[in-house]
């Protein structure tokens, strides 16, 4: 099962990326890349659960813009459901990822909740450049191992890789790590011969609580030229969202 | 003049809720689409000379849905279509008649309750008329078997009527019970020209008693690891009609009549399906027995025959698919099918291979695809005089959020003593434009 994107999501739909404010500053020459990554999952899970809306702007190569509405509900860092509310003719399609790695699919059209099998999880996600896999939250520790590039004035450079031989369509991706909160700013996708074939880039990250943020975030599809900006319109966080939040049965409500 | 008050009624309903948010209830949001489709017959000669429509019509979807509290959901959906075709007359007057000229057809699709832990935790009520889509199967599942067909459209043989019906469901973490009661018998909605197949039959509805027209079902559905399982029970009728009685006689000897009763028999069927994730691969299977409660009675004493009762043996059906999704977004989808819709006798199941495709190209403006195709095997001794084949390729355009174009075609070829090959005249081509809102 390829694993690439598992992670991305958890970036992207993760808008709320929190990380103690409280936690303590490791010395830089002290962390290694594993441990870089060990403090990106713990930012990037840090709120009990969460409930993010964004507004999501598909623009196309040549500028022309599409945009979705999106509800996104998370419990710790592996239990998921993203919701469409926008626009009519995707509103209600949701998708529901657990720790297991099972995605349950509701299309409202058909009235009928469907497992997703893992040869889906790479494909887009309702004419969005993101896939189902990225709608799963997961932490990237769990398929990637990471070694530290270098350190710039603000940021760590790690070069994660693969688990897994095959695991991933991509051989490597580059991840800039902001050293004050530990948000991934930037993450480069390579795919197996090498080449750069998506890049995320975060902005506007800012401390909202007890959590970093950032409150846009932004996929671009290199070859395609197209681009996926997310703006979160709204966020609460550790509002205790229960279990029964994250079955088939709610899927369907 | 009942008709258009309800219709009337609803879409005052509907509309006044002004859009997400408005209204008496939080939560209440309008939406729905407008469509139109035409299609142009080819005849089994492929010929368009003839050069009218087969099916020409618009149609307005509205559906409106409110929750008024954290644990009740209300959904309704209507759907308004008028037809566009050439009418014929019965008389001048009729060149007066709005509802001649333009025939509209009202359909409530949907409106149902649903109550939400409703007398205990997790135990959820759905009451009102609802689509119950059991199975993973698409379009030819086998225990999908509660809502009666919806063969209006003989080449959409996946579509249902939602019934009018009481569900209730329970959840345990990743175990789910369900219950379904259906008071009313409601047949299947037949083609428009069944009535001409058939051979001048009699029709016979379940007795108007709640318990000649009741349905009970239950299903029990568990997720194991990466695969889902249920198993299903069902005591209600046929949505088809059965032929239960023949009778020969002779009313002008010695030409011989045969007189055909057909009626719509309760049965039990019990049903098993899988799906799940197999190396990647998706995969999903159904299986369900049927143990029909009729016998055919062949009366033909009335021509020097004899009377014989054969009681109807009960038959299995079955469907085993998988689906996958190659590099580029090229995706495919194989279904294989022992028993057909319609068939509901051991002797009468036929083979059948369902092949799908679709591709999507990046950006999601253009969908190649559903590029449908159908394999039907009806004797595979005689393989060469008993098959069928129909093409179904379909391009779409998505220009714009909300908006649907797309073209078809359907292509037939095979056996005419075949289901598809029957239908060899219904060659072709067709556009449906959708927009939501």
């Amino acid at each position: 099962m390829r694993t690439h994107a598992r992670v991305v999501m958890a970036a992207l739909f993760g808008a709320a990326l929190a990380a103690a404010a409280a936690g303590p500053v490791f010395a830089e020459e002290a962390l290694t890349g594993a441990a870089i990554l060990a403090r990106v999952d713990e930012t990037m899970s840090a709120p009990r659960d969460q409930v993010v809306e964004s507004t999501l702007v598909l623009i196309d190569r040549d500028g022309g813009r599409k945009e979705r509405t999106l509800q996104m509900l998370q419990k710790g860092a592996n239990t998921r459901m993203v919701r469409f509310l926008a626009p009519a003719d995707q509103k209600g399609i949701s998708v529901l990822s657990l720790p297991d790695g099972s995605i349950y699919l509701y299309l409202p059209a058909f009235k009928k909740v469907k497992r997703i099998a893992s040869h889906v999880k790479n494909t887009e996600f309702a004419g969005t450049d993101f896939t189902y896999d990225d709608m799963e939250a997961k932490r990237y520790s769990e398929f990637y191992t990471a070694e530290l590039v270098r350190a710039e004035a603000d940021n760590y450079i790690i070069a994660l890789a693969p688990r897994q031989a095959g695991a991933s369509e991509y051989s490597k991706l580059l991840m800039w790590v902001r050293k004050d909160s530990f948000v991934p700013i930037m993450v480069e996708f390579y795919d197996a011969k090498g080449a750069l074939a998506r890049r995320m880039r975060s902005e506007r990250v800012e401390k909202v609580g007890r959590y970093w943020v950032a409150r846009e975030r932004e996929m671009e599809n290199i070859a395609r030229g197209h681009k996926s900006r997310m703006i979160v319109t709204s966020m609460k966080f550790d509002s205790g969202l229960s279990d029964d939040m994250f079955t088939t049965r709610a899927l369907e409500r | 003049m009942r008709r258009a008050r309800v219709i009337a009624l609803f879409a005052s309903a509907v509309l006044a809720a002004g859009g997400p948010h408005a209204g008496f209830a939080q939560g209440l949001s309008v939406g729905g689409f407008l469509q139109t489709r035409a299609e142009l017959p080819a005849g089994a000669d492929l010929d368009f000379s003839g050069g009218s429509f087969s099916r020409m019509d618009l149609a307005l979807d509205l559906h409106g849905e409110a929750k008024p509290g954290g644990n009740i959901r209300l959904y309704g959906e209507a759907l308004f279509r008028e037809s566009d075709l050439p009418v014929a007359l019965s008389s001048p007057a009729e060149l007066s008649s709005y509802a001649t000229l333009h025939p509209m057809d009202f359909r409530l699709v949907e409106a149902y309750a649903d109550l939400y832990d409703f007398l205990v935790p997790r135990l959820d009520l759905r009451l009102g008329k609802q689509r119950i889509a059991w199975g993973p199967a698409e379009r030819v599942g086998v225990v999908d078997f509660l809502d009666p067909y919806d063969l209006e459209d003989p080449w959409s043989f996946g579509a249902r009527i939602p019934s009018i019906a009481a569900k209730l469901s329970m959840s345990f973490a990743s175990l789910r019970i369900e219950a379904v009661y259906i008071p009313t018998f409601t047949p299947a909605l037949l083609p428009h020209d069944a009535s001409s197949l058939m051979p001048a039959p009699a029709v016979e509805l379940p007795a108007p008693d709640v318990w000649s027209n009741a349905t009970l079902a239950s299903r029990v559905s568990l997720a194991l690891g990466t695969f889902d399982i249920a198993a299903s029970y069902l005591y209600g009728r046929q949505s088809l009609p059965a032929v239960t009685g023949i009778t020969g006689f002779s009313a002008a000897p010695p030409s011989v009549d045969i007189a055909v009763r057909l009626q719509y028999p309760r049965q039990h069927v019990a049903g098993l399906d899988v799906a799940g994730d197999l190396f990647g691969l998706g995969v999903w299977g159904e299986a369900a027995v049927f143990w029909p409660d009729y016998a055919v009675v062949t009366d033909m004493r009335g021509i020097g025959g004899t009377l014989a009762e054969e009681r109807a043996a009960w038959y299995a059906k079955g469907v085993l698919g998988c689906d996958y999704t190659f590099p580029g977004g090229l995706y495919v989808n194989m279904q294989y099918s022992h028993g057909f819709f319609n068939e509901a006798a051991r002797e009468d199941l036929n083979d059948y291979l369902l092949l799908g495709a679709e591709w999507r190209l990046p950006g999601g403006v253009v969908k190649l695809g559903p590029i449908g195709a159908a394999v039907e095997v009806d004797d595979w001794a005689n393989i060469g005089n008993a098959w069928a084949l129909v093409l179904n390729p379909e391009l779409a355009l998505y220009p714009m959020d909300n908006a649907e174009i797309a073209a078809g075609a359907r292509w037939i070829a095979g056996s005419g003593s075949t289901s598809f090959g029957a239908r060899k005249e219904e060659n072709a081509v067709y556009m449906r434009v959708r927009l939501s809102f």
